[in-house]
């Protein structure tokens, strides 16, 4: 189910609304929670839910063994056994066919491919269920003897499909006992609602923008287009993205949960680096603590470090080349900007470290949303090579890019005017009212977008 | 003022959200569209067959979309919204 969708909009959300205040304690919440879970799964893939309780019984039973053992060495065999069950369910999955494609290309054997579909949010719930049992293992928290709890906490409908990734250590306290109030349920609808908005008035607009482009021959389009047709693909993927994280931080507050921040303003960044620790922090720090600081971290190996966490970030992504080239790219300028372009950096205006960042990021925009190589090189080499905008070219193909082209500056404001908001204007009472009315306006138009488009996927259900 | 701030955003998202399916609840479905001149969707019946396919998901969507309160209000709303601020969706462009 989509958060952005009439079924989960009027019904579904209205309706666990209702039953879960009724429910007397937070047994009987936890219980309505994950009843309601299982069905929000399911919606979208009723056979796979089945893969999804074995993943949470397989980890409910290694965390316990895990904590059993603490002290022998068959507590790391545990642990091994749970992360090799789980990515192995991952890696068939989601990277059976690829791998398939490799092996055909390289020995020219004609397997046949698995054509399985993707098991929504697959990579999401893994790395989370990892999470814990890894936690586990390290002494971080204890094991949970309460099935239900550790089932709630893999499949809490809010991050389930497209994250944030929680980690059970964030929440570990909330699934025992958490504090429901108008305020936070307040907070959590405002932040619902504006999440919302972001996906259906403004991602789903400029996606028009960016289809048009990236649909397209890339040959004979002049510059500008291709230009225009990454910058709005950029906004796609943001609004789409962190919309998504505000709807899914939004609904664990409505349901009393305080989930972490997934973005903090990437576009504002100065630097890769900045950008990298602004945009899906949950993967990122998740990559940090269970990969890269375990493998040594700066310490030992810090090359072959970066280059197998970015390999993998890339991977994680999707099972294709250019998802794997897309965190390579960002691998080297990483590396560049530690180790070669720090100081000089650091002694630029702003202004040319936000457009040296921009310019970079729009690049691996294109590398993430072409699947196909030669049309990455095709589009790269159309945006540094100018090619003009004729008069031809531009009443003829371009005619609908132009009469939507307004919506770029909206989403440019939209991309850091709040943070600017939240920094300077103090919220007063009066502040705080004009803000809901604004909310209430918002939520109004977005049921008008959804009246309108019918079909709204979230660019990371995918992943 | 501290009242209506503790209460306004909550109540009136709860009325708006929870007086679109009530309609349907109170007075039924509808069967035609006039202002579409089409039948509407009905709300489907529950089938364990269908739901495992996801046509039941498709068609509870398609009837909500039909069945709502103000559906056609909202429609029309956005055909204007398009029309005021030059929103052609790319696809209209393509078909005239």
């Amino acid at each position: 189910m989509v958060f952005s969708s009439l079924t989960f909009i009027t019904l579904f959300l209205p309706i666990i609304l209702i039953v879960y205040y009724i429910a007397a304690n937070n047994k009987l919440k936890n219980l309505v929670l994950l009843v309601f879970s299982l069905v929000f799964y399911s919606w979208g893939e009723p056979v796979y839910l089945v893969l999804m309780v074995f993943s949470i019984i397989s980890d409910y039973f290694h965390a316990l063994l895990i904590e059993k053992n603490r002290g022998n060495s068959k507590s790391k065999l545990f642990l091994i056994s749970s992360i090799i069950i789980n990515l192995s369910l991952l890696g068939f999955f989601k990277y059976g066919d690829f791998l398939i494609d490799i092996v055909n290309n390289i020995l020219a054997i004609g397997l046949g491919p698995l054509e399985l579909p993707l098991p929504i949010g697959i990579s999401f719930y893994t790395f989370q269920t990892m999470s814990y049992t890894i936690d586990v293992y390290r002494g971080n928290t204890r094991a949970n003897k309460n099935l239900l709890e550790v089932a709630i906490f893999v499949t809490l409908f809010p991050q389930l499909i497209a994250g944030p990734i929680v980690r059970y250590v964030t929440i570990e306290d909330q699934l025992k006992n958490r504090i429901h109030s108008i305020p936070l349920f307040k907070e959590g609808l405002r932040r619902f609602v504006f999440g919302l908005s972001k996906k259906v008035i403004i991602a789903n607009q400029v996606a028009m923008i960016a289809d048009e482009v990236f649909n397209g021959s890339y040959k004979s389009t002049p510059t500008i287009i291709l230009w225009i047709g990454v910058i709005a693909y950029s906004f796609q993927i943001y609004f789409d993205f962190s919309g998504y994280s505000d709807m899914a931080i939004g609904l664990g507050k409505m349901f009393g949960f305080k989930f972490l921040e997934n973005f903090n303003y990437p576009y504002m960044s100065k630097s890769i680096t900045e950008f990298w620790r602004r945009w899906h922090i949950s993967l990122g720090s998740w990559f940090k603590d269970y990969l890269y600081i375990p493998l040594g971290g700066n310490k030992k190996r810090k090359f072959f470090n970066i280059f197998l966490v970015w390999f993998l970030t890339g991977l994680w992504h999707g099972a294709s080349y250019n998802y794997i080239i897309w965190g390579l790219y960002f691998c080297i300028i990483l590396l560049f900007e530690k180790y070669i372009f720090k100081d000089i950096l650091e002694k630029t205006s702003s202004l040319f470290r936000h457009i040296y960042t921009i310019i970079l990021f729009l690049i691996g925009w294109v590398i993430f949303r072409e699947e196909n190589l030669y049309a990455i090189f095709q589009y790269i080499r159309g945006l540094l090579i100018y090619s003009p905008l004729i008069s031809t070219s531009f009443s003829e193909d371009f005619t609908s890019i132009f009469k939507v082209i307004w919506y770029l500056p909206i989403a440019f404001l939209g991309s850091f005017l709040p943070a600017i908001i939240k920094k300077y204007i103090k919220k007063t009472s009066f502040i705080n009212l004009v803000l809901d009315i604004y909310l209430i306006i918002l939520l109004l138009v977005s049921l008008v977008f959804l009246f309108g488009e019918r079909y709204n996927p979230f660019i990371y259900f995918r992943f | 003022m501290e009242f209506i701030n503790r209460y306004l955003l909550v109540l009136t998202v709860a009325v708006i959200i929870l007086i679109l399916p009530l309609k349907i609840i109170l007075f039924g479905e509808e069967t035609v569209s006039f202002g579409e001149n089409r039948f509407k969707n009905m709300i489907p019946d529950f089938k364990v067959a269908s739901y495992i396919k996801g046509d039941f998901q498709d068609d509870l969507e398609d009837a909500l979309f039909d069945q709502l309160a103000y559906s056609q209000v909202f429609k029309d709303l956005y055909n204007d919204i398009r029309g005021i601020m030059w929103i052609n969706n790319i696809e209209d462009e393509e078909n005239k």
